[in-house]
C-alpha cells in the first residue's frame, strides 16, 4: 500500500515537479487560447460560407468540414509536423500543433454554428429584414445571439474536446502539460507527475463538463 | 379615392417553380386608405402582401411605393425602402433575446441611424400608443400573444412607415386577445395610416375598411366598398366564399 502511494501519490515528488508542470500548463493554456479563439472565429466563417446561397462559397466549405472532421487529428498533426518538411516547409512544433488542431476544430465549430443558425426561425430573419436591417445587421443583432445561445452546450463541449486534444501535442515534443509530466516521470522515475497532470486536467475540465450538463437540462426544459 | 396612391401593385406575378401563385395582380392603395384583402387559403393573398416589401421576390410586375418603383435599385435601396413599408406578421416574430423596448429600438438605431436616446424616446411613445409602455422592460416571452403583436406593431411604427402591411395579424391569437390588436389597428387608421390588411376578421373589415378586395386563384376577382362586397357581391366565387366564412 505504502509502495502504491509512493509510486502514484508521492507528494514530495509532485511538489518537486511542480515548476516543470506549471510551465507545461502555461504552454497548454497558450495552445488552447490560440486554437479556441481562432477556431471560434474560423468556424463561424466556415459556417456562414456553408449557409451561403452562393455555390462557390458553399462547396469549399462543405469540402473543408467533411475532410477535417473525417481526418484523425493525430494524423493531421504528424503530417504537418513531419510530412511538410519534405516539401521544404519547416514549421515550429507550436505552429504545427496550432494549425492541425485549428483545422480540425474550426470544422467542428462550424457544424455547431450551422446547427445554431438553422435553429433560428425564418420569421426572425423576415421581421428584421422588413424593418430595413441588412443581411449582415440581421445576422449580428438578431440571429447570431439566438443561435449561439441555442448551441452553447455544444460549443462548450467542443471546447472541452480542444483542451483534451492539446495533450496530443506531446508526440511532437511540444512541452505542454502531458509532455512536462512525462518528462518529470522519467527524471524522477516515479508516476506521481502523471497523476498530477491527470488531476490538473480534471480540475479544469470537470466544472466545464458540469456546466454543459446544466445548460443542456435548462435548454431542454 | 381622393388621395394619391401610396402603394401601387402593377401586373404582379409570382411563380414558385411551375406553380403560379399570383397571375396578374393590379391594386392601388390611396394615402390614408385601409384596403382589406380576403380570399380562400391558397388564393395568394399572403404572397401578394409579402411581395410588397420583397420578402417574396416577384416573378414579374412592379411595386410602387410613394411614386418610387421598388423593383429597381440596389440592395441598399431595398433596405431603405423597407423602412417605409412596415410589416406585421401572423407569428409576431419579436426578438426573444431583447426586452420589449430594445425590440422597438433596434432598427431605429441600426437602419435609421437614430441615437439610443432618440430611439428610446420614440420607442416609449409608440409603446404608449399601443398601450404597453408599462411593459417596456419585459421580455417578449412574458407577454401574451396580443401584447406581443402590439409590440410588433410599435416596432414597425417607430420607423415612421408610409404604409403598413398586416399579414393575418390576429390569426394566431386566442379569441379574447383579438380585440386589443384590432383596436390598435383602428386607431392607426383613424390617425391616417395607409394600410393593406390580409385577415379573416370580416367584422373589422365591414367597420373599418375603405375597400375590400376578394382574391382567388392568384387574381383579384372583385373589389369594392365593404357594403358592395359583403352586401351585394357580384362574382359567384365571392358569394360562395362569403357564404362559407360568414355562415
Amino acid at each position: 500500500m505504502q509502495n502504491l502511494i509512493d509510486q502514484f501519490f508521492n507528494l514530495s515528488i509532485m511538489a518537486k515537479s511542480l515548476p516543470l508542470m506549471l510551465s507545461g500548463l502555461w504552454m497548454t493554456a497558450r495552445l488552447c487560447a490560440a486554437v479556441i479563439l481562432l477556431g471560434l472565429a474560423g468556424g463561424l466563417l466556415v459556417a456562414l460560407a456553408n449557409l451561403s446561397p452562393r455555390r462557390w462559397l458553399r462547396l469549399p466549405s462543405i469540402v473543408f468540414t467533411d475532410i477535417f472532421r473525417a481526418l484523425p487529428p493525430l494524423v493531421l498533426l504528424i503530417f504537418i509536423y513531419s510530412g511538410l518538411p519534405f516539401a521544404g516547409i519547416e514549421i515550429s512544433p507550436f505552429a504545427a500543433v496550432a494549425l492541425a488542431f485549428l483545422l480540425n476544430n474550426s470544422a467542428y465549430y462550424a457544424e455547431v454554428y450551422r446547427a445554431g443558425i438553422l435553429s433560428v426561425g425564418k420569421g426572425q430573419w423576415e421581421a428584421a429584414r422588413s424593418t430595413g436591417l441588412s443581411q449582415t445587421q440581421t445576422l449580428i443583432s438578431v440571429v447570431l445571439p439566438q443561435a449561439i445561445r441555442n448551441v452553447l452546450p455544444d460549443l462548450l463541449s467542443n471546447t472541452v474536446e480542444v483542451v483534451k486534444l492539446t495533450s496530443l501535442a506531446s508526440v511532437v515534443s511540444l512541452s505542454e502539460l502531458l509532455y512536462a509530466a512525462n518528462m518529470a516521470r522519467s527524471i524522477t522515475y516515479n508516476a506521481s507527475p502523471l497523476v498530477l497532470a491527470a488531476l490538473i486536467y480534471l480540475v479544469i475540465l470537470w466544472p466545464v463538463v458540469r456546466l454543459v450538463s446544466r445548460f443542456q437540462r435548462r435548454l431542454a426544459a | 379615392m381622393t388621395n394619391r396612391p401610396m402603394l401601387e401593385i402593377v401586373s404582379l406575378q409570382k411563380r414558385f417553380g411551375d406553380t403560379v401563385v399570383l397571375r396578374d395582380i393590379n391594386l392601388k392603395v390611396a394615402q390614408g386608405d385601409l384596403v382589406f384583402i380576403i380570399g380562400p387559403s391558397g388564393s395568394g393573398k399572403s404572397t401578394m402582401l409579402r411581395c410588397c416589401n420583397r420578402l417574396e421576390e416577384p416573378s414579374g410586375g412592379d411595386i410602387i411605393v410613394d411614386g418610387r418603383n421598388i423593383m429597381s435599385g440596389t440592395s441598399r435601396d431595398l433596405d431603405r425602402m423597407r423602412l417605409k413599408v412596415g410589416m406585421v406578421f401572423q407569428g409576431f416574430h419579436l426578438y426573444p433575446h431583447m426586452s420589449v423596448v430594445k425590440n422597438v429600438m433596434l432598427a431605429q438605431c441600426k437602419a435609421l441611424g437614430r441615437s439610443a436616446e432618440e430611439a428610446r424616446a420614440r420607442a416609449m411613445d409608440m409603446l404608449d400608443r399601443v398601450g404597453l409602455a408599462h411593459k417596456a422592460s419585459a421580455m417578449p416571452a412574458e407577454l401574451s400573444g396580443g401584447q406581443q403583436q402590439r409590440v410588433a406593431i410599435a416596432r414597425a411604427l417607430a420607423l415612421d412607415p408610409l404604409v403598413m402591411l398586416f399579414d393575418e395579424p390576429t390569426s394566431a391569437l386566442d379569441p379574447e386577445l383579438v380585440g386589443s390588436v384590432l383596436s390598435v389597428m383602428k386607431d392607426l387608421k383613424a390617425k391616417g395610416m395607409t394600410m393593406l390588411v390580409v385577415s379573416h376578421e370580416m367584422g373589422f373589415a365591414r367597420e373599418t375598411a375603405d375597400r375590400v378586395v376578394f382574391m382567388d386563384g392568384g387574381l383579384v376577382v372583385e373589389e369594392g366598398s365593404p357594403e358592395e362586397i359583403f352586401g351585394a357581391p357580384k362574382a359567384d366565387r365571392t358569394r360562395a366564399f362569403l357564404s362559407r366564412v360568414t355562415r
